[in-house]
């Protein structure tokens, strides 16, 4: 069964790579340009298999986007990744706790990009 | 500077604020220039943003083409195989007829050759016959002979061979009523014999034919064995084109993955453009705070943000550690390093 991924990014070059990736690569693409607009399409009933999110971005951050969708009913266990170019530790422990299920520091190659998430979605 | 002011000399009282007057001249003008340069890097992020999109486009535009001509490429394969597999079973069925055949021929021929010597060891029989039946007529004749010879002696005889006249006749006619039995016999015999003759011709006719339909079976068979294995040659091969067909077409998509995840460069670059156009807008705003204060003749230092403590607050923005790494090379201090893998699963 084909799997749904939403990207959530601010920049739309970034979406657009991302999802071309995916697409080309099997998957189901949904995306979001910020963390309150992801917010409201999981609210509507959006049900993705994995969140890929980056961490800095207007109106609602990823680590605050990582916190309200673990408390949503349904997704405590989605897994989220985050897509970003934060590089200090201390954000990365943050989003560790809050329940995020790995870290990605911008960029990615392609491949390790599909390779990780072929690991956190069995099946894929 | 304005060329209207008058450059006091090194003694005059004024000079002092005439330098602070043209200072806040040339901050003043820095706004603009700052401004210009932040309007340079907006456009240049916007271009890439421009170009990033359309390349993607097209990296797009060249997988949807090449997976539709992989998937009619693959459709016509598999066409050619569903027919190189029908050939295929066809022929092996053909082969199983023919085997068929050639086992009820070889029954056949086998029936031919024991009904060829039958007819031959009937046909042996008859001559026998026709044997005896001369040595019938050949009895027969001596038996006349010896009747007439009877019929001689029983007139020297007179009346006492009369009996035996009598007896001497009816072996006579007995003799002639035998060699027309036997001339009877010979002559049904005779057409019987060339009957039997005509019948072995045929019989030995059927079975050169019989071979000769053999012999053209084994080689049509032998040809659509050969066919068999050359069509399920052509299958294998053909099968092997659709792996390699598959495999390049994975290679496609690997390559085309690889070249959308190296365009994520721009993201990182226009973060940093962005950086470096929010520290020039700071730039400007503090350009302006100089020239006001110089402009009022005191520098109101008190309240105001220093150049030192702008420079803090965006190094305390800074989100990558090639920005921090750019920081220290300047300012000297720890080159800062990334706070762990580029991947990591928790």
């Amino acid at each position: 069964m084909t799997k749904t991924i939403l990207i959530v990014d601010d920049s739309a070059t970034m979406v657009l790579s991302v999802k071309s990736t995916l697409e080309m690569n099997g998957y189901k693409v949904e995306s979001a340009a910020d963390g309150a607009l992801a917010l409201l399409a999981l609210k509507k009933g959006l049900k993705p298999d994995l969140i890929l999110t980056d961490v800095n971005m207007p109106n609602m951050d990823g680590l605050e986007l990582i916190r309200n969708v673990k408390a949503l009913p349904g997704f405590r266990f989605t897994p989220i990744l985050t897509l970003t170019t934060e590089s200090q530790a201390s954000k990365r422990e943050e989003g560790k706790k809050l329940g995020a299920t790995g870290w990605l520091v911008k960029p990615v190659a392609g491949a390790d990009l599909l390779k990780v998430i072929k690991q956190v979605l069995p099946g894929s | 500077m304005n060329e209207d002011v008058p450059v006091p000399g090194p003694g005059d009282p004024g000079r002092l604020e005439a330098l602070c007057s043209a200072l806040a001249e040339e901050l003043k003008a820095m706004q603009p220039f700052l401004g210009i340069m932040r309007e340079q890097l907006s456009g240049a992020v916007a271009e890439s943003d421009g170009a990033v999109v359309e390349v993607i486009t097209r990296i797009n535009t060249v997988h949807g083409l090449s997976a539709a001509q992989a998937e009619r490429i693959e459709q016509s394969m598999r066409q050619c195989l569903k027919l190189v597999e029908a050939t295929r079973e066809q022929a092996g069925f053909n082969r199983e007829v023919m085997g068929l055949v050639r086992t009820e021929l070889d029954t056949h021929g086998r029936e031919l050759a024991q009904n060829l010597a039958r007819t031959r060891d009937l046909n042996q029989e008859v001559r026998e016959l026709r044997r005896i039946v001369e040595l019938i007529t050949d009895i027969a004749g001596q038996t006349r002979l010896l009747a007439i010879n009877a019929a001689i002696q029983a007139t020297h005889a007179g009346a006492a061979g009369a009996a035996f006249a009598v007896v001497a006749a009816e072996v006579k006619t007995l003799s002639a009523r035998t060699t027309g039995a036997a001339r009877e016999i010979a002559d049904k015999i005779g057409r019987l014999s060339e009957r039997m003759t005509g019948e072995m011709a045929l019989a030995e006719a059927g079975s050169g034919v019989v071979e000769a339909s053999d012999r053209q079976l084994r080689g049509i068979l032998e040809e659509v064995e050969a066919l068999e294995a050359r069509y399920a040659e052509a299958g294998g091969q053909l099968q092997g084109v659709l792996g390699t067909l598959r495999g390049s077409n994975a290679e496609v998509v690997a390559q085309l993955t690889g070249a959308l995840g190296q365009l994520q460069f721009q993201d990182v670059l226009r973060q940093r453009l962005e950086q470096v156009g929010h520290g020039l807008e700071d730039l400007a705003g503090h350009a302006r705070e100089l020239s006001l204060s110089l402009a009022d003749g005191a520098w109101e230092g008190a309240g105001r943000a220093t150049l030192e403590e702008r420079l803090a607050r965006h190094a305390a923005s800074y989100v990558m550690a090639s920005q921090r790494s750019a920081h220290a090379q300047v300012l000297g201090g720890t080159k800062a390093e990334d706070s762990g893998p580029a991947i990591e699963l928790f």
